[in-house]
């Protein structure tokens, strides 16, 4: 188990549980341990963050999610992608893209 | 290890299971615990060890657990709200799309519904104003009006001393008051004559409410008036600064000291002022001269029927305190409203009752109409629901299909209604009281909106009712089936019956009140109403001395005599059919009466000539002539009086009194005459006085001219003649007799009028419904017909089988509405004249009407079945 694990920024959980919906309907253990084999294990999901934020999205009409028989036999939520989250995604993803690399620009200058 | 995809195993398993937000959470977020625990044993741990690390990475589970529920249940309201908008919108898209395809019908529903909702928003607006709206005084439910009962039973003004009484002996009372009405000539350009109310200190204070401009009367006023709203908008103009005019009303000199609010109406909307009764004249002082009219004011915490018992008690004291000075009836204390509303109540509860059995009829026979159309859109509904739009979907089209009719004819209704009031309020019967204004406020729009939707509400369910009973298997078979459509128009059928039911006893109860109101016109009045021309003239005291006024009215018939086509002319102090100058108990020489045993007598005062003009027969001795100019007290009585206490004709040289016999002269009896019915044309005849003006001079009297042309043409001199040496006497009321009489029927006319109206229009949809199922019911059973014809029948035999069906239905609503209306229509039998509210010819004529008309509504439908082409429609 790493020693540190990365603050995520407001709004990142959201991008990346929407871009792990892309690839397939999840329930909420699987999307938590997709993210940290992603990331090899540098990012920690936190199910008081993951869990509120799922509920949230959900509301919003993003995710969608529908009960089904997990793997331990059990009822489980399995959660969706709807076309309005992949809008949003798309939104975020450039949204993301233009702050990363302005952040970047910044960082990388050697000397001003 | 996430699966890719659900399987359809794992879809089936979840598709039933719908649990709450809380149970969602937990079952969530335990999964998510379990799996922690199986990992972290696949990891090697045991099951201890792996279910420690998972509670520790977990955190506070409480803490995750109540932030999911609480967004949880956000989301579901928010879901279940977009879900139930975007039904809406597609209900409503699909309701406008369909009322788009048949406007025949939406427009045909939506004016019926409109029209009726109209109606009943113009009849609630008069109810409300007048039986319902609260009354504008602070507290109003402590406030009681007060008269005396009488010996016969009516209700009676309450006099002075007994009034004293009151005020001094009635406990848990905090104030009485009274007034006294009396009509007077404002001294303007032209000399309106208005109503005013002479008030006791007590009458501003009881009743509780301040001047708009200025103040109400204090004790200390004596030639002080205060305006009502409508007074000062239309004799002055609105005048802000009328606050200490002077102005003069008969004779006497008043300063307006303020104007009340236009919703202070009291006791009605004639009055135009208030002004104090100043000392009081002793003959007012007197147990049996009833002129007041009482209110009082109970004190707080004491209950009405206490309050009452009070006063009742107390009066009773106060007379047995003083036998022999009036008879022994008590008080009749009654709610301010009631007192104020009394008569009007059964006519507008009527009114009310029969337009709200209209808007039931209407919503009877749309629902019908909507049921039918129902059934013929069928297949289309049938598709929807094959097609997997839910029951409740279905059903829940219909209804908001009816509730945009609902809301449509509602909002067109009630502009309707707000267009024809001030119309409505000019054909209103001119002695409807109402103690608060006639006008259609937010409390009456949106009850009529209200009942509006409703109705739409209704007739949706009920149409849905039998739209969700169709069976789509066999809709989309089409209706082949000969006989298709028999059982399934029960709905249908039942809904025309309850129209021809709640018609008739509409129709009957209008029947009723048209014969009492021909009952009424048919009264021979007992005096030739043809031929007069009336109006009535006022000689103000102050330039008029006794001997002026009787010189004056003495030449009088003779200065009218002089006018073409004037025949002969006289006066009366009040003319037959408007109440007489007041009443007074019998006195007979030699003879005595027990207390209260005298019947009482109408008084008049009539000029030389006055029997002859107006055409009262004279039965026995004579007219008044110029003998009688006061010398010798003499009267003239009506055949009734003289057959009550004469029966053998000798009435003639006998001697009475009228009223307190310690100070009214011996009258000796000159004369007998025909009745009159000189109070109203249906009441009874009462027992008549007349005494000669010179005998008992008095300064208004009503002129009557009899003419041999049209008396319209002539009445109009008469005023110039009234007017000829002295053109600022007031004279009003100048017109035709019969005029008058059409005028004091005027509100049995309305009534009957409007009862008749809603008769019709009940009739009207009834037939209409009829003819709905009659004809959708040929269409159906085309084939059927074509069939029979084709094997043989008759085109008489088809059409009998259509009519029968339609008046076996029309006979049920017969047979449910005939004792619906015997028994209904004894609730009016006080409007009633001469006729049994069991009257047999006015039920079983509006019975026949319904018949007749079921027969002419499927009539039309019948010929169209034996027209059916037994080749076409039965490859159809």
């Amino acid at each position: 188990m790493p020693d540190f694990f990365l603050d995520l920024p407001q709004g990142t959980l959201d991008l990346l549980v929407l871009k792990a919906l892309t690839w397939a309907p999840r329930h909420g253990y699987a999307i938590a341990r997709l993210l940290e084999e992603r990331t090899g294990d540098r990012l920690r999901i936190e199910e008081g963050s993951l869990y509120p934020a799922l509920y949230r999205m959900e509301a919003k009409g993003w995710i969608e999610a529908e009960w089904g028989e997990s793997e331990l036999g059990r009822k489980a939520k399995f959660y969706s992608i709807t076309r309005e989250g992949r809008k949003q995604l798309k939104r975020q993803l450039n949204h993301w893209e233009t702050v990363q690399d302005a952040v970047g620009r910044v960082l990388r200058t050697e000397n001003a | 290890m996430p699966r890719r995809r659900l399987g359809f195993g794992a879809r089936l398993k979840g598709f039933w299971w719908k649990p709450d937000a809380a149970h969602e959470v937990a079952e969530e977020l335990t999964h998510h615990f379990e799996l922690l625990v199986r990992d972290a044993m696949d990891r090697g741990l045991s099951r201890e060890a792996a279910m420690a690390e998972a509670r520790t990475r977990f955190g506070d589970p409480g803490l995750v657990r109540r932030e999911c529920e609480d967004l949880a249940q956000a989301r579901d309201r928010k879901v279940s709200m977009r879900e139930m908008l975007a039904d809406l919108r597609d209900d409503l898209r699909w309701t406008l799309r369909s009322l788009r395809r048949s406007p025949a019908y939406a427009l045909a529903s939506g004016s019926t519904l409109a029209l009726v909702v109209a109606a009943n928003a113009l009849v609630f607006t008069v109810v409300y104003a007048v039986l319902l709206r609260p009354l504008p005084y602070p507290e109003p439910d402590r406030l009681l009006g007060l008269n005396e009962g009488s010996t016969e039973g009516f209700v009676q003004e309450i006099s002075w001393p007994n009034l004293e009484d009151l005020r001094a002996g009635a406990k848990g009372v905090a104030s009485i008051g009274a007034w006294l009405d009396w009509d007077v000539t404002l001294v303007t350009e032209d000399t309106p004559r208005i109503s005013i109310a002479y008030t006791t200190p007590d009458f501003f204070p009881v009743l509780g409410r301040s001047a708009m401009l200025g103040r109400t009367l204090e004790p200390s006023d004596e030639k002080a008036l205060v305006l009502s709203h409508g007074a000062w908008q239309t004799y002055f103009g609105a005048d802000p600064a009328i606050l200490g005019r002077v102005i003069t009303l008969n004779s006497d000199v008043l300063t307006v000291v303020g104007v009340m609010p236009p919703s202070f109406r009291f006791p009605d909307a004639r009055i135009a002022a208030w002004m104090p009764l100043g000392p009081v004249p002793d003959w007012m002082r007197n147990r049996a001269v009833h002129i007041f009219q009482g209110i009082a004011r109970l004190e707080p915490g004491v209950a009405r029927d206490q309050g009452e018992v009070r006063l009742v008690q107390a009066l009773a004291q106060a007379q047995s305190g003083h036998p022999g000075e009036d008879g022994p009836h008590g008080l009749a204390v009654r709610s301010l409203r009631e007192r104020l509303t009394g008569d009007a109540r059964p006519v507008l509860m009527l009114l009310l009752g029969s337009v709200a059995a209209v808007l039931l009829l209407a919503c009877a026979n749309l629902a019908g109409l909507t049921a039918t159309r129902a059934l013929q859109r069928e297949s289309e509904l049938s598709l929807r629901a094959a097609l997997g739009a839910s029951r409740g979907r279905l059903v829940r089209q219909l209804v908001v299909e009816s509730l945009v009719l609902g809301i449509a004819g509602g909002v067109v209704g009630l502009a309707l209604a707000a267009v024809a009031l001030p119309r409505l309020l000019g054909m209103l019967p001119s002695d409807l009281p109402s103690p608060t204004a006639v006008v259609l406020d937010r409390t009456v729009a949106i009850g009529t909106l209200g009942v509006a939707l409703l109705a739409g509400l209704g007739i949706g369910l009920v149409a849905a009712f039998r739209a969700s009973r169709s069976d789509p298997a066999r809709k989309m078979q089409g209706s082949t089936a000969s006989t298709a459509g028999r059982e399934r128009l029960l709905l249908q059928r039942s809904l025309v019956a309850a129209q021809v039911a709640i018609s008739l006893v509409i129709l009957a109860g209008a029947g009723l009140l048209l014969r009492s109101f021909r009952a009424v016109v048919g009264v021979d009045p007992g005096f030739r109403t043809d031929g007069l021309a009336v109006a009535t003239v006022a000689l103000p005291s102050s330039r008029y001395k006794t001997d002026a006024m009787v010189a004056w009215y003495a030449g009088l018939p003779e200065r009218l005599g002089a006018v073409p086509g004037v025949l002969s002319a006289s006066a009366v102090s009040s003319l037959p059919i408007t109440l007489g100058d007041g009443k007074g108990d019998i006195s007979i020489e030699g003879r005595t009466f027990a207390m209260g045993e005298a019947p009482g007598l109408s008084y008049r005062r009539a000029l030389p000539n006055y029997f002859r003009t107006v055409g009262i027969p004279l039965i026995q001795g004579r007219e008044f002539d110029a003998r009688d100019n006061g010398d010798q007290m003499v009267v003239i009585i009506n055949e009734a009086l003289a057959r009550k206490f004469w029966p053998g004709g000798d009435a003639i040289g006998k001697r009475i009194k009228i009223g307190p016999p310690e100070r009214e002269p011996w009258l000796t009896i000159v004369g007998v005459v025909g009745d009159v019915h000189n109070e109203a044309l249906e009441r009874a005849v009462g027992f008549d006085t007349y005494e000669p003006h010179a005998q008992r001079p008095r300064g208004t009297m009503s002129v009557v001219v009899r003419t041999s042309g049209n008396p319209r043409a002539v009445a109009p001199l008469v005023r110039g003649v009234l007017q000829q040496n002295d053109a600022g006497l007031p004279v009003w009321g100048v017109g035709t007799m019969e005029e008058r009489v059409r005028g004091s029927l005027a509100p049995r006319r309305f009534t009957a009028g409007v009862l008749t109206a809603f008769g019709a229009s009940a009739l009207l949809l009834a037939s209409i419904g009829i003819y709905g199922v009659a004809a959708y019911l040929v269409g159906r059973r085309k084939r059927e017909f074509a069939i029979r014809l084709a094997l043989g029948a008759s085109g008489t035999q088809v059409r009998r089988l259509v009519v029968g069906e339609s008046l076996r239905v029309v006979l049920i609503g017969i047979v449910i509405g005939l004792p619906a209306g015997l028994a209904l229509t004894s609730l009016i039998r006080g409007l009633l004249f001469n006729v049994k509210p069991g009257d047999p010819l006015s039920h079983l004529l509006a019975a026949g009407l319904l018949g007749a008309l079921a027969i002419a509504a499927t009539w039309l439908p019948a010929r169209r079945a034996t027209k059916a082409d037994p080749v076409s429609s039965l490859r159809e």
